[in-house]
């Protein structure tokens, strides 16, 4: 039996609680500074380091401008997108003249949505020149991108509509696509369909049941989905043209199936087996550790601006009782050092969910939000993206509202818009802007923050371990886009480590879209004109 | 004395966690067979938590194996062979536990009480918060899993096997919660020796009476035969607490809902605990049965409860709260806080813009959330008429059943009895102290509510937020 005398405690209880206080009180502590340390040092290695140097900014040439964003969009309509998609081209060598096959597969879908939000703003800008051969160019680019967007939903859905469930591919393929005369794309294996990775390549459901898909999406390729839709709303709901009704009722439609299917999944995102049944892949975009409050804001914004009547109360009731405009500050600064691609597919949520928001007081929150949390941790990466997203997601909509650290912004803009012609173009061919290869090697100075605290003999000894697992080679200066190889998306690449080229980067053209994103936005913008 | 003898020897074993922990055995190995334990990209039944994350193993059958390997040990390791021997002066208990024998030697003298129950709530509510929360979580996976595509024509087994993961796990959290073992506490004059067992059914009786001695004095045991008591105020609380909290639950996945799920933990830790203790409240005697040694045998259905009083002991009608324990400590607490804490946030964002979409709601969601705290501010803060059985040193109350004013219909009646109760917060000192306290307690988690609102509002600190799950 068990005595206990009368009274609170009994000795042995005030032992066991003393002892297990301060276990508690040294245990704590020491983790809290392990866990300052990993998250700090990332901070003081990218967002300290220096002052960008106006002296070695190229001034722009917008008709040189103008000029390269032709040519990028010649190519990705006649060689990147066979398929409405965006893929990467793999030419058979250096002569670039015939294509061996299609790459980056399994990322298709992210660039794909980017890409119709460049287009969108490609149509917007076109518009406002006025001159109708233009304007029907860039309603030809965007129908593509949301073409592309389309059939990525649509093989694996079944089709385009309410009805549907909300699945995504990350690439798409006809079964008898080389036969027809495609290269092949990569992650299909047109000749042995058996032998193929029957967990991630599945049969298109319904009526594309001639087609196959690659599953298993991720975040990474919705954010690309959700941007790409909800900034074609924003530009051609608003239009009234009858030609662009196709892209009205498609983004609709799009948009409430992807909206839908998400509420009946609790959020999570959907594949599918090797039966034939779905299953979940583990993220979700409800707020947790993992997700900021910005996913789920950003997708029914996306779907408000595509469908205000409908979803325009779950916004607010996501936004305001849920709470989650108070969670949009995701700590994100330990992305400078590892994984940086997710500052991209986190940028892309936010500057849908901004740039789409019109309620003065949620405005006012996701400025403060965007200017005080997120943009000190990527002003410094030399990204064009990022910057002009920053504009844009700020509603500066020309010179007269710039500060003077807008002003700084724009020229540093510019000179990474005007970069991609140097060394980027090789022999003098400007049809490669995205061709790997040739470029820039990254100047070998390096600052090395970390050091500093290794050298400490006290921190070194209690948190020797923790110092080790951070990448201690961090440029002093960020990377420009000179020095990139050739990638899908360069500015979804870290700017302050290298990386080492491989073969296949010299035979690769990619889609345009590091280029054609930042322009089209900067042309909306009024940050670059036509001519000058 | 008839069914006393000398030495009284039985075997201690808690067959009631050993079922339960079968239950949780079965949820666990049903998991691990259709789930796996992988993490991963290829997991044919799906992934939890994050990309290539892991089994839903560890949403629905994680918790229930450990649980069950908790409860197997604890089966294993309580297994004794017990006995009782009245030896002179001295009332013997022994149990040996692997060979060993541990003996306590209980001067009959120095015993003032005692009681042996299968009625004692110990901190059992902790198996509310770890299953409850267990229980909505997987009802979300499952309900997402049926609504998923492709499915016609085949099993989902991903949603079946988490149904009945639900299910048995509700199972043994009604063993576990509802059915508590044997508890056995004697006072004595410097402190109170405890010891939790479940002994054969039928030998219960024997022990008790066995037990039966009061500073050296036995007694007949006097049987009570249960009654029909049922608290309304209890119930009622109960019904509107669980109901609300399951709606909101239901809501919360596929529409609109006012308050977040952990505001529904707490209703339906409350509705259930309120429902559990009114079906297992034991009818209590309100007269002497003379003087000397009382012995009561109180039992209802499931449960029974032998109380062994001294006769210097005196018993007399009062008002008392409502035992203030860590449970209703905690419950009160996070209530206050995170529905104050909500109700002010939702008045706080209503703007030109928003003031028709949010307007009905901020409407809806206080005369609820205020409903809800008013309901709990009353059952904590008004007085109930309560029986007390006092000595010297110990004070034990129960709740006053034979009341008339509970029994009444009328609601004018109700209320003025409920107006007369409140009254006794202010002229009973005792009770205006704890009135005083229970306020002071309330009003702080309802401040630390609002200041935790208006942090977060203005500068951005988001450790709240991730409660809202």
């Amino acid at each position: 039996m068990k005595f206990r005398p009368y009274g609170k405690f009994g000795k042995k209880d005030k032992k066991t609680i003393l002892l297990v206080s301060v276990i508690l009180g040294i245990l704590i502590p020491y983790l809290a500074g392990g866990f300052y340390l990993l998250w700090h040092l990332p901070y003081e290695a990218t967002m300290a380091g220096y002052d960008i140097d106006r002296s070695q900014l190229i001034d722009a040439n917008y008709t040189a401008m103008a000029g390269w964003a032709d040519e990028f969009n010649l190519y990705y309509e006649n060689n990147n997108t066979p398929l409405d998609y965006v893929l990467t081209v793999y030419w058979n060598d250096t002569s670039y003249t015939n294509i061996t096959r299609y790459g980056t597969a399994g990322d298709a879908t992210i660039w794909t949505g980017m890409m119709l939000m460049a287009q969108s703003l490609h149509y917007a800008a076109a518009v406002k020149t006025g001159v109708q051969s233009k304007i029907d160019d860039a309603l030809r680019l965007a129908e593509r991108a949301l073409r592309g967007v389309s059939i990525l939903m649509a093989v694996p859905s079944g089709g385009i509509g309410e009805g549907y469930p909300a699945m995504i591919a990350r690439s798409v393929t006809p079964k008898n696509w080389t036969e027809v005369g495609g290269a092949p794309v990569d992650a299909y294996d047109y000749e042995n369909p058996e032998e193929m990775d029957a967990d991630d390549i599945f049969e298109g459901t319904g009526a594309y049941s001639d087609w196959w898909w690659k599953g298993y999406p991720s975040t990474d390729q919705w954010s690309g989905i959700f941007l790409g839709l909800g900034q074609c709303a924003r530009v051609f709901m608003q239009d009234t043209h009858p030609e662009t009704q196709w892209i009205r009722t498609r983004v609709r439609d799009l948009a409430i199936q992807i909206i839908e299917g998400f509420i009946r999944s609790n959020w999570m995102i959907l594949d599918q087996t090797e039966e034939g049944n779905s299953r979940t892949t583990g993220q979700d975009f409800k707020l947790s550790i993992e997700m900021a409050g910005i996913w789920l804001l950003s997708i029914l914004k996306m779907g408000m601006a595509a469908c205000p009547e409908r979803y325009t109360d779950l916004y607010y009731h996501y936004a305001l009782e849920r709470n989650y405009i108070n969670i949009i500050e995701h700590d994100l600064r330990i992305f400078n050092l590892m994984n940086f691609y997710s500052f991209n597919i986190n940028y892309n949520m936010l500057v849908n969910l901004v740039s789409l928001e019109e309620d003065p007081s949620l405005r006012i929150r996701y400025e403060n939000i965007v200017t005080n949390i997120w943009y000190p941790i990527i002003r410094l990466e030399r990204n064009a993206w990022f910057n002009t997203g920053y504009l844009y997601m700020m509603q500066k909509s020309g010179p007269t509202e710039y500060t003077e650290a807008d002003n700084l912004i724009v020229e540093d803009i510019e000179d990474q818009m005007m970069r991609f012609n140097e060394t980027r173009l090789p022999n003098n061919t400007t049809r490669i802007p995205e061709r790997g290869g040739d470029q820039n090697p990254v100047p070998y100075e390096y600052y090395n923050p970390i050091d500093k605290y290794v050298e400490n003999p006290i921190i070194n000894l209690l948190y020797g371990w923790v110092l080790s697992m951070i990448n201690k080679s961090v440029y002093e200066y960020a990377k420009t886009t000179d020095m990139y190889h050739s990638e899908d998306f360069f500015w979804q690449r870290t700017p302050w480590e290298i990386r080492e080229e491989r073969a296949s980067d010299r035979l690769r053209q990619d889609s345009g879209l590091a280029y054609l994103l930042p322009y089209y936005i900067g042309r909306y913008l009024n940050i670059f004109s036509e001519e000058g | 004395m008839s069914g006393i003898q000398t030495k009284i020897e039985f075997q201690s074993f808690s067959v009631k966690r050993f079922v339960a922990m079968l239950l949780l055995l079965i949820v666990g190995v049903l998991n691990f067979i259709i789930f796996g334990i992988d993490f991963g990209r290829h997991i044919s039944t799906g992934s939890i938590m994050t990309f290539e994350g892991p089994s839903y193993f560890y949403a629905s059958g994680l918790l229930p194996t450990i649980v069950a390997i908790f409860l197997l040990l604890y089966c294993l390791l309580s297994y004794f062979k017990g006995s009782i021997v009245e030896e002179g002066n001295a009332l013997i208990l022994t149990e040996t536990r692997f060979r060993k024998k541990i003996e306590t030697n209980l001067e009959k003298k120095k015993i003032v009480r005692m009681f042996l129950t299968n009625n004692e709530d110990g901190i059992k509510y902790l198996w509310l918060f770890l299953f409850v929360p267990y229980i909505i979580i997987n009802y979300y996976y499952m309900m997402l899993n049926f609504y998923q595509p492709f499915i016609i024509g085949v099993v989902n087994i991903t949603a079946i096997t988490i149904l009945i993961s639900i299910l048995l796990s509700a199972i043994a959290l009604i063993i576990l919660y509802a059915f508590p073992q044997w508890y056995l506490r004697i006072y004595t004059n410097k402190g109170t020796y405890e010891l939790w067992f479940e002994p054969p059914r039928k030998k219960i009786r024997e022990i008790a009476l066995n037990l039966g001695i009061i500073q050296g004095e036995r007694k007949e045991l006097v049987e009570i035969n249960p009654l029909k008591n049922f608290s309304k105020r209890h119930l009622l609380i109960a019904s509107i607490f669980l109901g609300y909290g399951i709606f909101n639950v239901v809501c919360y996945m596929t529409t609109f809902a006012l308050f977040q799920t952990i505001v529904c933990y707490f209703l339906i830790f409350i509705g259930i605990y309120l429902i559990s203790a009114e079906l297992r409240k034991l009818p209590l005697p309100v007269k002497s049965n003379g003087p000397g040694t009382v012995q009561y045998h109180l039992k209802s259905k499931y449960y029974q409860q032998f109380f062994f009083l001294n006769k210097t002991e005196k018993r007399e009608v009062g008002y008392q709260h409502i035992d203030f324990e860590v449970f209703w400590g905690i419950c009160t607490g996070a209530l206050f806080m995170f529905i104050i804490f909500k109700i002010v946030q939702i008045w706080m964002i209503l703007n030109s813009y928003n003031l028709l979409i949010l307007l009905d709601n901020a409407i809806l969601m206080t005369l609820i959330g205020g409903g809800i705290l008013f309901l709990l501010g009353f059952h904590i803060l008004v007085p109930e008429k309560t029986l007390f059985f006092r000595t010297v040193n110990f004070s034990v109350e129960t709740p006053f059943l034979k009341s008339k004013e509970r029994e009444t219909s009328s609601i004018k009646e109700n209320l003025t009895n409920i107006k007369a109760a409140f009254k006794r917060n202010f002229q009973d000192p005792a009770l205006k102290k704890k009135f005083i306290k229970r306020i002071i307690f309330i009003i702080s988690a309802s401040i630390i509510g609002i200041i935790v609102l208006l942090w977060e509002y203005f500068f951005y600190f988001n450790l709240f937020n991730l409660f809202n799950f």
